[in-house]
């Protein structure tokens, strides 16, 4: 690569994190640290029932036990467990209307360009916002309650819907499944809850922001979406955190039960922020998202953009317990300065004639490390079923690395399971044509990214796609070899 | 045994012995380094899905030389030109351990090198540090009794492949541990023939450790032929180092064995050198069959490809490990990595890792896994003709592996080896209690 | 009687494709099935071979009075079926003599026949190369790997020509061909036909029948025979199109 080429390309994924504001918001804190004593307090300001806080309290003891795991490709500086905040809320309390909303809050989400507000429904997407660890408003609740959709946050629907809440938190992602998910049971906050009753196709996406805001604090929120027989949801969720120095820490659980014939669709553009360019601050972004297909012919669909963290932990997986159901999995996962992402997929088959598909699109720039790590696990009584795997990765400078580590464990005679990976860095000759054509290299290396990662982005809800696109765009600003 | 009396015993099996001292020294390293690593678990990410806890399951004694297995001679390959030398019970088998052949080329037993050639063969023990020797690694070093020594002068190309016959003993809860050395100088050219076998039904264990040193320009070729009773485990650990423009082929067919294990790791340390790996696996019944390959690409314009086919039939299981790594410097890399499966039970299981770990930028770098059964529409199509559906799923299962049968240059083994697929396949290969290659005549019909 | 089937019905995954198919089909003799697409043409081809996966929901196959239902399909192929397939599929890695050698010598052993050694295989190959006049490609070639359409096609038939079966099946063997191939593969049918055999000619159009000339033209739709007659109904067919079958089935009910 020619020094010039460099230049250029620094110039293009150098891009400043635009939503890096800090919102001004009084905020009320748990104690510092992780504690019984902490996970009480956490219970106790949530009104929770018994249930709950020994489900927390479990956790918590096993969570004790266990140690950080160290297999990703993933270089973890230690963290301090006893230094965070593990529960941080905007101080205002019931809010009975938009009214009531801390307008530094609402400025907030406009600057995000999310519609709280039920006057803009032109924007048709309900909204459940999640700022640092408490739902703050769910737009559309009440429309959609008339479909018998249930939509609110987490802590509403352990009032509103215990017998719901109970039956299925930890189906999908067994309580102590591991370190990261094991400290979101203990601690978790709050996150939506989402219930689709059978038959109902949901009229509209729904739709999760997260935003970490208070310093120092941790966010551990927690989804959990049931899909019941025949039933249709589309789900997205975005994500943005203000610029610090520190880094703080991000462990959500979600959670997808799909039920016969159900299907559903969750759509995650991550855009934590990442770190500044040399490295300082970002989001650790630890999360852990499964579905468990357990009805027949259920079909769960992942789709990520995943441009933002310092460090990203991350396998969005399918238990397809149902015959014949149905796995996705569609990713494109951008690294730049000295961004770490580990991320990738698990579908393990159980059900006969189950069929995953795994799409990861991987693009690393500046002095980033970007890994695929997937398991596909074909059960020795999953029989008739496929898998097709396609890992790509684009290198765009010659400090980054770009890895792929698939795990693939196939236990009957009659499934199909292949895997294709390729590694290469972006065409000169692509480069060179978009340039002769009088498109400036950084706008080329928008172009060519794009229509590399084309096939997951065109997965995406067009609304979310657009967005996306211009995401894949900012995060490389600068970058290109 | 568990795996803290292994640890024990390693102490007590440890008698460095009449050897110089320098090496008794680094045999004691060696053996601190085992001990402090411990014995590796399914559990470490390198060992996942591995059946490495059966070795530690065993009361084992070293070996003894009270009952010879075979005699030395009935291994021949027909039509193939070969210098043979037989290791059994650790040893070698020959009046004249250490052979001084064609322009200053030195072959046999690395004992006697030692004692012959101090200098060179302590260098090349040494060279290696312990720091990066994995357990099995150290414990060969601790352990080993013998092996086979290969030096081959600059410029001189042997005229004809080294066949080298390890037979496990069969006495008990064997525990063998050689060590094999293969230097290549500048311009030099080898080919070599391992064969592994086992002489008897009893359990026992063989580990040896390779070190290759290919120059520059130089041209190695390996093949291994492994053929072992149910009973047996069977590691090798092939080192190489590849200098400038240097060519490796290792090509591996693992045909009967309790527990083989093969790794490979390819250092390719000059511009220019490429290296080739062929594997087929044949595991069924209860085996349990292992490939672990890790190359790693340290300069610019290196090339190597790896193709690993397994059949994993019965209740066998098959894991391929693979692990391309590319450093920062490495540009214009180009490596392919397959690995192609099938399996034939519902009981039977294969695990794949084909890894990519790449630092550089201006690399062409892809691997494929698959995992299947056979073609349906083809079993439909020889059926049609008349084919019984056993024999039609004889030819598909001999045509996927046909392409690493055909990667052998030298045509009598070629011919030979395809042979003994055929049989194989049909079930009719046993793990012979004597050297396979003098039980199988090639057949002149197909099937 | 040759092959005798008997108000064949058979479906596929639930789905019903032959309601009912009657033939009678004697030594010496060409017919030819031809019908619009997805009237189940093929089905009744692969039903006849024993293609796996297809539900006999009632009727009889019977070859010289014996049933083949109940045969796996290399039995039927040993009894005398051979299929020439729409589609040859390629098999890399088995070579053409292994698989040829194999197939001829299965159904020698079936036939308590001794098994044909090397030299009287290749006498036989050149044989049935000069009287096809099909040069088979055999010499280290995988089984229709690499090959052409058309060299395809000519390969099944040159198999045919060897393996001297009781019923040739030849399923849109004329499909893909240009004039000059369609000519010698039609010529290779005709050669292999004897006073013994028969031949069934499965195609859509009668361009093919010019070639290889039928006794009787059966037209299948909707999974049955709607309508046999001599060599002039696929002329009829070919003149006024398949919608008049349609119109005139349609009408019937």
């Amino acid at each position: 690569m020619t020094q010039k080429k460099n230049e250029v390309f620094t110039e293009v994924t150098s891009g400043d994190y635009k939503y890096g504001f800090v919102s001004d918001i009084e905020t009320e804190f748990a104690p510092k640290g992780i504690s019984e004593e902490v996970v009480r307090y956490i219970s106790a300001k949530k009104e929770e029932p018994e249930w709950l806080l020994e489900f927390r309290l479990k956790a918590l003891a096993k969570w004790k036990t266990m140690t950080m795991p160290n297999w990703a490709h993933l270089n973890i500086p230690p963290i301090d467990f006893n230094d965070l905040y593990y529960y941080a809320a905007p101080k205002k309390k019931k809010l009975a209307s938009m009214d009531e909303v801390d307008p530094e809050l609402i400025d907030t989400f406009n600057r995000l360009g999310i519609s709280l507000n039920e006057q803009k429904k032109l924007s048709g997407v309900a909204v459940d916002a999640v700022i640092d660890s408490v739902s703050v408003k769910t737009t559309f609740s009440d429309s959609l309650a008339e479909l018998g959709i249930v939509f609110m946050s987490f802590s509403e629907a352990v009032k509103k819907h215990p017998e719901l809440v109970r039956r299925f938190v930890g189906q999908a992602v067994p309580s102590g499944d591991n370190f990261f998910s094991t400290l979101n049971d203990a601690v978790f906050s709050d996150g939506s809850f989402c219930y689709i009753p059978k038959g109902v196709r949901c009229p509209m996406d729904l739709s999760t922001y997260f935003r970490i805001n208070a310093e120092g604090s941790g966010q551990f929120e927690r989804t959990l979406i049931v899909a019941d027989e025949g039933s249709y949801v589309s789900y997205l969720e975005g994500c943005t955190a203000p610029q610090r120095d520190e880094n703080q820490l991000h462990a959500a659980v979600v959670e997808i039960i799909l039920m016969k014939d159900a299907e559903v669709k969750y759509s995650t553009v991550q855009n934590w922020y990442p770190g500044d360019k040399e490295g300082r601050g970002g989001i650790y972004n630890f999360v852990t998202k499964r579905g468990l297909c357990r009805g027949d012919h259920s079909k769960l669909s992942w789709t990520q953009v995943e441009t933002g963290s310092a460090i990203t932990w991350k396998y969005p997986g399918c238990v397809l317990g149902g015959d014949n159901s149905v796995g996705e999995f569609y990713s494109v996962a951008v690294t730049n300065n000295y961004q770490q992402a580990d991320t990738g997929s698990k579908m393990i088959h159980l059900g006969k004639n189950t069929k995953s598909t795994i799409i990861s699109k991987g693009i690393s720039a500046g002095k980033s490390q970007n890994s695929y790590r997937g398991l596909v696990r074909i059960a020795p009584r999953a029989t008739g079923s496929r898998n097709f795997s396609q890992c790509d990765s684009l290198l765009l400078s010659d400090t980054c690395g770009a890895h792929t580590f698939p795990y693939i464990d196939t236990a009957n005679s009659s499934s199909v399971v292949e895997h294709e990976a390729t590694t290469s860095k972006i065409s000169e000759e692509q480069l060179f044509y978009c340039q002769q054509r009088g498109i400036n290299s950084e706008t080329a290396v928008g172009l060519i990214v794009n229509g590399y990662a084309g096939a997951v982005l065109k997965k995406l809800p067009l609304e979310f796609a657009a967005e996306a696109q211009k995401l894949l765009n900012v995060s490389l600003e600068g970058s290109v070899g | 045994m568990s795996a803290e009396k292994f640890l024990a015993s390693l102490k007590r099996w440890f008698q460095p012995g009449s050897e110089p001292p320098e090496m008794g020294d680094l045999r004691r390293a060696a053996l601190e380094r085992a001990l402090a690593l411990g014995v590796p678990t399914p559990k470490m990410e390198r060992w996942r899905q591995s059946g490495v806890a059966k070795v530690f399951e065993h009361n084992y004694s070293l070996p003894k030389r009270d009952r010879l297995p075979m005699s030395p001679g009935r291994c021949q390959l027909d039509a193939m030109a070969t210098t043979a030398m037989h290791f059994s019970a650790g040893t070698i088998e020959s009046a004249q351990p250490l052979q001084r052949l064609q322009d200053g080329v030195i072959a046999g037993s690395l004992r006697a090198a030692l004692k012959e050639e101090p200098e060179l063969v302590q260098r090349l023990l040494a060279e290696r540090g312990l720091d990066k020797m994995g357990f099995f690694n150290a414990v060969n070093m601790a352990l080993f009794t013998d092996g086979f020594f290969l030096h081959v002068p600059k410029n001189v190309v042997l005229a004809q492949p080294i066949q080298v016959i390890h037979v496990l003993g069969e006495y008990r809860d064997a525990l063998e541990n050689l060590r094999n050395f293969v230097v290549l100088e500048e311009g030099a050219e080898a080919t070599l023939l391992f064969c592994d076998h086992s002489s008897g039904r009893e359990y026992g264990f063989a580990s040896s450790v390779n070190q290759f040193e290919i120059g520059a320009n130089a041209g190695f070729k390996l093949y291994r032929v492994q053929n072992l009773s149910d009973e047996a485990a069977c590691f090798h650990q092939d080192f190489f180092t590849q200098q400038e423009n240097s060519r490796l082929f290792s090509h591996t067919i693992g045909f009967n064995g309790g527990l083989l294990r093969g790794e490979a790791h390819v250092d390719l340390q000059g511009k220019g050198a490429d290296c080739e790996f062929a594997g087929l696996s044949l595991a069924s019944r209860g085996q349990r069959m292992e490939n672990f390959v890790k190359v790693e690409h340290q300069v610019p314009q290196c090339t190597s490809r790896e193709v690993f086919k397994n059949i994993v039939d019965d209740y066998a299981r098959g894991l391929f490990n693979g692990h391309v790594l590319v450093h920062p410097d490495a540009q214009k890399t180009a490596a392919y990595q397959n690995n192609s499966n099938i399996v034939l039970t519902d009981k039977a299981k294969m695990s794949s890792r084909p890894f990519l770990e790449i630092y550089a930028d201006d690399v062409k770098c892809s691997h494929g896994s698959s995992v299947g059964q056979l073609d349906d529409e083809a079993l439909f199509y020889m059926r049609q003709r008349g084919i019984s559906e056993d024999n039609a799923r004889l030819l598909l299962l001999y045509a996927f592996a046909a392409d690493v049968i055909n990667q052998i240059d030298i045509e009598p083994l070629r011919r030979q080896l395809d042979d003994m697929v055929k049989k194989r396949l049909r079930g009719e290969l046993p793990s012979c209690e004597d050297c396979v290659l003098s039980c199988s005549q090639p057949e002149s019909e197909v099937l | 009687m040759l092959l005798e089937i008997k108000d064949l019905c058979a479906g596929i995954n639930g789905k019903e494709i032959l309601k009912g198919v009657n033939l009678q089909i004697n030594k010496g003799e060409v017919h030819a099935i031809m019908g619009p697409n997805g009237t189940g043409k093929s089905t009744l081809a692969s039903i006849i071979a024993g293609r796996p996966g297809y539900d006999i929901t009632g009727g009889d196959i019977l070859l010289d009075g014996k049933s083949l239902l109940g045969m796996p399909p290399e039995q039927r192929a040993q009894e005398g079926i051979f299929l020439g397939f729409q589609y040859p599929v390629e098999i890399p890695g088995v070579s053409m003599s292994s698989f040829l050698r194999a197939a001829i010598n299965e159904t020698r052993r079936y036939r308590g026949q001794l098994p044909l050694g090397a030299v009287a295989f290749a006498r036989r190959m050149k044989e049935k190369e000069e009287m096809v006049e099909i040069k088979a490609k055999m010499k280290n070639r995988s089984v229709n790997e690499g090959f052409s359409g058309g060299e395809k096609k000519k390969n099944e038939i040159f198999q045919l020509a060897m393996l001297e079966p009781k019923v040739a099946i030849l399923d849109e063997t004329d499909s893909g061909l240009d004039i000059d191939a369609l000519r010698i593969v039609a010529g290779g049918v005709n050669k292999c036909k004897t006073e013994e055999n028969a031949t069934v000619v499965i195609t859509h159009y009668q361009r093919l029948l010019e070639y290889i000339v039928p006794n009787y033209v059966h037209i299948l739709y909707g999974g049955r025979v709607v309508k046999t007659g001599g060599r002039e109904l696929s002329l009829e067919l070919e003149e006024k199109g398949y919608d008049w079958i349609k119109a005139q089935v349609e009408g019937e009910e």
